[in-house]
């Protein structure tokens, strides 16, 4: 799976968000809404293919978290991600 | 999706920041002071930077701390007076300084979109404004 183009990644008070956007327009009125950790998996697959393996790895490797918990919530995430719209494949 | 509500500051400052850089920017509006053109919480509007502002025009200002998406009722130079469509009696006093960006597109939900007018016949019903917009809130019902 990956990132639909066009969505980008900007700090917004304390957490973070994603948005629709072109050279010419930014639409603030459907946004993403992503925690730091979210943000920091969202900066490490955008670009490029990916699986939910590839998201647990990242987790694991970066905080102090098991597997099993890792994986499932990055399920979770990818559920969101999807039901934004901001996911293909 | 979920509904996330940003405070005013941080939200519109941002989009003032990208107004300024040249681009649109695109938000949902809140409240019911641009009634009948700009439903709260439903519509969206196109935000751009122009290089003038005329009476008439729908501009998003930053008086002091506060925001406000009002119509440019009156300009002196540059000076200029605002009050809501949807507002009764009230306006705010602004200068040019404070205009953030102007509302060149209203977005129905639906995905239709277009050009604001300048307003003037609902200028012109100012007197029963009062009466219109009692109607309007009872019998129209949001998409």
């Amino acid at each position: 799976m990956k990132l639909l183009d066009g969505f980008i990644l900007r700090p917004l008070g304390n957490d973070y968000i994603v948005m629709g956007e072109t050279p010419e327009r930014i639409d603030f009125s459907r946004v993403v809404s992503l925690n730091a950790t979210a943000a920091y998996l969202w900066e490490q697959v955008q670009g490029r293919e990916f699986t939910l393996e590839d998201l647990t790895e990242m987790l694991t490797a970066r905080y102090d978290v098991d597997a099993q918990t890792a994986r499932a919530d990055a399920e979770k995430m990818l559920v969101s991600w999807r039901e934004a719209g901001v996911l293909e494949g | 999706m979920d509904k996330i509500s940003l405070p005013n500051e941080i939200l519109l400052g941002e989009v003032a920041a990208v107004l300024r850089d040249g681009r649109e920017a695109v938000i949902i509006p809140t409240g019911c002071s641009m009634l009948p053109f700009i439903r709260g919480g439903v519509d969206r509007v196109v935000l751009h930077r122009e290089p003038d502002v005329a009476v008439g025009d729908i501009v998003l200002v930053r008086i002091g701390e506060h925001y406000i998406l009002h119509r440019v009722f009156a300009r002196e130079g540059e000076a200029l007076t605002l009050m809501g469509d949807g507002n009764l009696a009230g306006t705010e006093r602004c200068t040019l300084a404070d205009v953030i960006g102007t509302v060149t597109e209203i977005i129905r939900p639906s995905g239709r979109h277009y050009k604001p007018g300048r307003g003037r016949l609902w200028r012109f019903l100012k007197p029963v404004r009062r009466y219109l917009l009692g109607v309007y809130r009872r019998v129209v019902v949001s998409e």
